[in-house]
């Protein structure tokens, strides 16, 4: 029996081959050099000292167990040369250490091309033949390979920055995939290894186990729920052991506010809000009434968050209301009373005319835990989707783990799910301020599945055996290039921001404001564009239900403003904070630490106490924008009573640099004294308190019911 | 991954429509085969480039990461760069006054922002490089406790510079010396509170300005090379 290798095999070795020299060509460039420092640091503390200590002895800000493959990198590189040389190892033009540390992205790389074709595998041969399959062949998989192979985005991001962004998605895809097989708790495990190896996974979260509750029911969920515990346990199970989560925990919340910019580099409405000076403009700047930029872009992103959910439990929210006719259930599962699927049966309990006792039902049935009591072929029966052929082993199983989510929605979930991962990651980017210009990268990977069923669901039959000269296609097609070639650009320019000779010269000329500024739109643009070819998926109700929430977030807060209505100053957020001693705290004074209520005290001065009022100590400086919507500022100052007997400051009120307050020194068992003034015009408002020239022992002064008026 | 490809078409087609079929697949297989091998010679020709870059000798810079964070085990004085002999040196040029020496190009240097002394540190260990000043230009006229020695001779200010600092005890050796570039030096070994004389201070006399004094001072460098750096300092006049 002779055997011969396939030329479609050789060719997709040959493909793989070229992707993968590509990348080598790239690996002596130093990258992101800033990136490859911290790698060097952070993994040679984890190798000399342990993960614990390299976590506390580092400025590490990723999560914790990122430090292993950290560790990993630089025991490697320790197999073939000193990471303890200083010279060799700190060079940026190590080249050893780049290639190893670039290793994993490329790799990466390549498993994200394997799970596309594994995708493409699956679609071919799936068992289940339902209406939504992308049933295109294996060519068409090879061929969203080879878009990601040959993207310059993913050729730029790890094997030239040296980022591990290819990583954490191609461990999110892997989580997917064991979804879709089946496999809840390998795909929770997967789910938490992805989010632990870079944090941006953590915005998938919600989304992902909706689609394993949609894919698998509720012990579905309950169990991915299950492994992405037991592998956040053992991912950081030293933390554990040593009684330090504490760590683990502030490595997954200490970025929050980390750079307080407009945007880092995203070429996104940010960018363009900053007039290209994206990481100069604080986000505390107001936007929109008094909501400064950084909660509108939470807002925003929470908007196109909500879309994305909506997006995918649509029609599971449309059946829940709908009164289900028995007739027209073909291709539907049937539960009997107690939400066990009761197959074989072709009639499916009347329900109630009564909209909220239905919806009430239905919604039971969602966590209702699906074990079938009917565990034999013939109990099961036969699933009418199938054709009346009885449930293979396999298929039984999987029935056993669907409930409410219906079998034929099976690849409208999938489809739901890559729309909704795509609105996600592509709000993250565009919308919330302080967005890495790294953060779209993902959209390059999820693109792709996403267009297999976009190009399906949009063809006609005929038009699915020549899928590459369908409309569809080619709208897929061109919506992929485009996104490649302006966020290759974003990637390229922020980059070269900091590293001009490590981008292509040829592409310098992009970095000027203008061009970015108009690449910042385009990006923008695109998504809006990407809503518009999805507007049927996504619904009209859908958006006018986002929009009115996108109202309501922006109208309730500035309610305030339209009714001028006096606003507490602690409303707001200083874009410069600065105090000289103990902590700056809204509603109390600077002995209180906001970590733990056993210092928590009110403000007062000599025993008068205040609810609402911002504790400082001296030397402080408070700076908030104002925007010119108030004509008066009014407060009480004073010495807390907390303070020792030496306190004694000096209060300050600027307005776009005019002094318009000075106080005379200001000491302890001083009463509070009462400021009043005119701040028509103001934009930026400074609250200063500085020492009155003996230093600034016991100086805690607190500013009492700050307000400003209309 | 592997199965013979002409079993289905057998199936599928006449003899004759198969011969037709088969001569395609040979073509495709042969196109395929010269596509695998010129990938294949891609890849070498990448591995080779790689390699390349990794023998050749590499640019000196170094990227050391921002903030407080980790670079390795502090080094002991015992640990020098004996290797920076056999590698290429290069001129450091003061940015604040006009003194010049060389060094070997696998020794990291930094200066600091707005430094009056003009001083540049050795970047070694996980020491900070205000910890590693390797030379430094000490102005008499600006320093209140230096101020006395401005007009006597240098040889005095450097037998009693140990009083300015409390972790000295007092002067052991003071011996001049003129190094290559014809500058007037002064070797200095200085007792510590411990009575030992651990290190090596160079003071160099600047012609034509009696006011200033360059100091050199060896924490971590093999001596050789300490000493070719020292024979380098020059003072050009602009």
């Amino acid at each position: 029996m002779s055997f011969k290798i396939s030329h479609r095999t050789i060719l997709l070795v040959s493909l793989f081959l070229v992707a993968l020299s590509l990348r080598i060509l790239l690996l002596p460039n130093s990258g992101f050099v800033a990136d490859i420092a911290f790698w060097k640091s952070w993994g040679l503390a984890a190798l000399d000292h342990g993960i614990v200590w390299s976590m506390h002895n580092t400025n590490n800000n990723y999560p914790a167990p990122f430090a292993y493959g950290l560790g990993i990198i630089v025991f490697i590189y320790r197999l073939f040369a000193n990471p303890h040389n200083f010279n060799q190892f700190w060079n940026e033009n190590n080249v050893l250490f780049l290639a190893i540390a670039k290793l994993p992205a490329i790799i990466a790389d390549l498993g994200i091309a394997g799970v596309i074709l594994v995708f493409g595998k699956l679609f071919t041969n799936s068992q289940v033949d339902t209406k939504s399959r992308p049933l295109y062949g294996w060519n068409f998989a090879v061929l969203l390979a080879i878009l990601y192979l040959f993207n310059p985005v993913s050729l730029l991001d790890g094997a030239l920055w040296g980022q591990v962004d290819s990583v954490g998605v191609l461990l999110f895809l892997l989580a997917i995939l064991a979804g879709t097989a089946k496999r809840p708790m390998l795909a929770g495990i997967l789910y938490m290894t992805a989010f632990l190896t870079k944090l941006q996974n953590m915005i998938y979260g919600p989304l992902f186990f909706l689609f394993l509750w949609q894919w698998m029911g509720f012990a579905g969920l309950v169990r991915a729920l299950a492994g992405a515990a037991l592998a956040f346990v053992g991912l950081n199970i030293q933390f554990f052991l040593s009684r330090d989560m504490g760590r683990v925990i502030q490595s997954l919340s200490e970025n929050y506010d980390y750079f307080p910019w407009m945007s880092l580099n995203a070429f996104n409405p940010w960018w363009v809000f900053a007039k290209a000076q994206g990481m100069k403009v604080s986000d505390k700047l107001l936007a929109v009434g008094i909501l400064n930029a950084k909660t509108t872009g939470l807002i925003l992103f929470s908007t196109g968050y909500l879309l994305a959910g909506i997006t995918m439990v649509k029609e599971t929210l449309k059946r829940m209301i709908q009164r289900r006719n028995t007739v027209n259930e073909n291709n539907y599962y049937f539960e009997d009373n107690i939400g066990g699927a009761r197959r074989g049966t072709p009639v499916e309990r009347p329900q109630s005319r009564n909209l909220v006792v239905r919806t009430l039902y239905n919604l039971r049935k969602l966590f209702v835990w699906p074990m079938d009591t009917h565990n034999t072929i013939e109990q099961c029966g036969a699933r009418t989707s199938d054709g009346g052929k009885p449930a293979s082993p396999a298929g039984r199983r999987a029935m056993t783990l669907n409930n409410f989510f219906y079998e034929q929605q099976r690849f409208d979930v999938l489809f739901y799910f890559f729309t909704a991962l795509i609105i996600a990651a592509s709000s993250f980017f565009l919308f919330q301020t302080e967005s890495h210009d790294r953060y779209a990268f993902p959209i390059s990977v999820f693109f792709l599945f996403w267009g297999a069923f976009f190009v399906f669901r949009s063809s006609t039959e005929k038009e699915r055996k020549t899928w590459w000269k369908a409309r569809s296609f080619r709208t897929f097609l061109i919506g992929y290039i485009l996104y490649s070639f302006f966020y290759f650009i974003n990637l390229h320019t922020a980059l070269t921001f900091f590293y001009p000779e490590n981008g292509i010269p040829a592409l310098l000329p992009l970095r000027v404001p203008s061009i970015t500024i108009a690449v910042s739109i385009l990006q923008t643009a695109l998504f809006f564009l990407f809503l518009w070819v999805n507007k049927k998926t996504i619904g009209l109700s859908t958006f006018l239900l986002c929009i009115l929430f996108t109202g309501l977030c922006f109208l309730v807060p500035n309610l305030t403003l339209l009714f001028k209505r006096p606003l507490s100053l602690t409303r707001l957020t200083p874009y410069t904070a600065t105090s000289g001693y103990g902590f700056l705290n809204r509603d109390m004074p600077a002995n209180a630490n906001p970590a733990g209520p056993a210092t928590w005290s009110r403000l007062s001065v000599q025993y008068s106490f205040y609810e609402k009022g911002i504790g400082t100590h001296a030397d402080s400086l408070l700076v908030y924008d104002i925007g010119k919507h108030f004509s008066r500022f009014t407060s009480d100052i004073g010495i807390d009573t907390e303070a020792g007997s030496q306190a004694s400051v000096i209060f300050k009120i600027t307005g776009d640099v005019r002094v318009l307050y000075q106080s005379d020194v200001v000491k302890r068992y001083e009463s509070p004294r009462h400021v009043d003034v005119d701040i028509r015009g103001v934009r930026l408002l400074e609250l200063d308190v500085q020492d009155a020239g003996n230093g600034n022992t016991d100086d805690h002064a607190d500013w009492l019911r700050p307000t400003l008026w209309p | 991954m592997f199965f013979p490809i002409e079993r289905k078409a057998y199936f599928w087609y006449g003899t004759k429509r198969m011969e037709t079929h088969k001569e395609t697949k040979n073509d495709m297989r042969i196109l395929a085969i010269i596509l695998f091998l010129s990938s294949l010679s891609f890849f070498f020709a990448s591995i080779a480039f790689l390699w390349f870059h990794f023998k050749k000798t590499p640019e000196m810079k170094i990227a050391i990461p921002a903030g407080q964070t980790y670079l390795g085990p502090p080094s002991t004085p015992g640990e020098t760069a004996s290797d920076a002999k056999n590698v290429a040196w290069r001129t450091w040029e003061g940015s604040l006054f006009p003194y010049a020496f060389s060094y070997p190009g696998n020794l990291s240097l930094t200066d600091f922002d707005n430094d009056p002394t003009d001083a540049v540190a050795l970047i070694w260990g996980d020491r900070p490089p205000t910890q590693n000043v390797l030379l430094s230009v000490i102005n008499l006229s600006s320093d209140k406790q230096f101020a006395g020695y401005l007009t006597k001779p240098k040889k005095e200010f450097v037998e009693n510079w140990w009083k300015a600092f409390p972790g000295l005890s007092g002067v052991s050796s003071v011996e001049t010396f003129k190094n290559g570039k014809g500058l007037v030096g002064y070797k200095a070994q200085y007792k510590n509170k411990e009575g030992k004389t651990p290190n090596l201070d160079i003071f160099f006399e600047i012609p034509g300005k009696p006011e200033l004094v360059i100091r050199i001072a060896n924490g971590v460098l093999d001596s050789a090379v300490f000493d070719r750096i020292v024979d380098s300092v020059e003072w050009k006049l602009k």
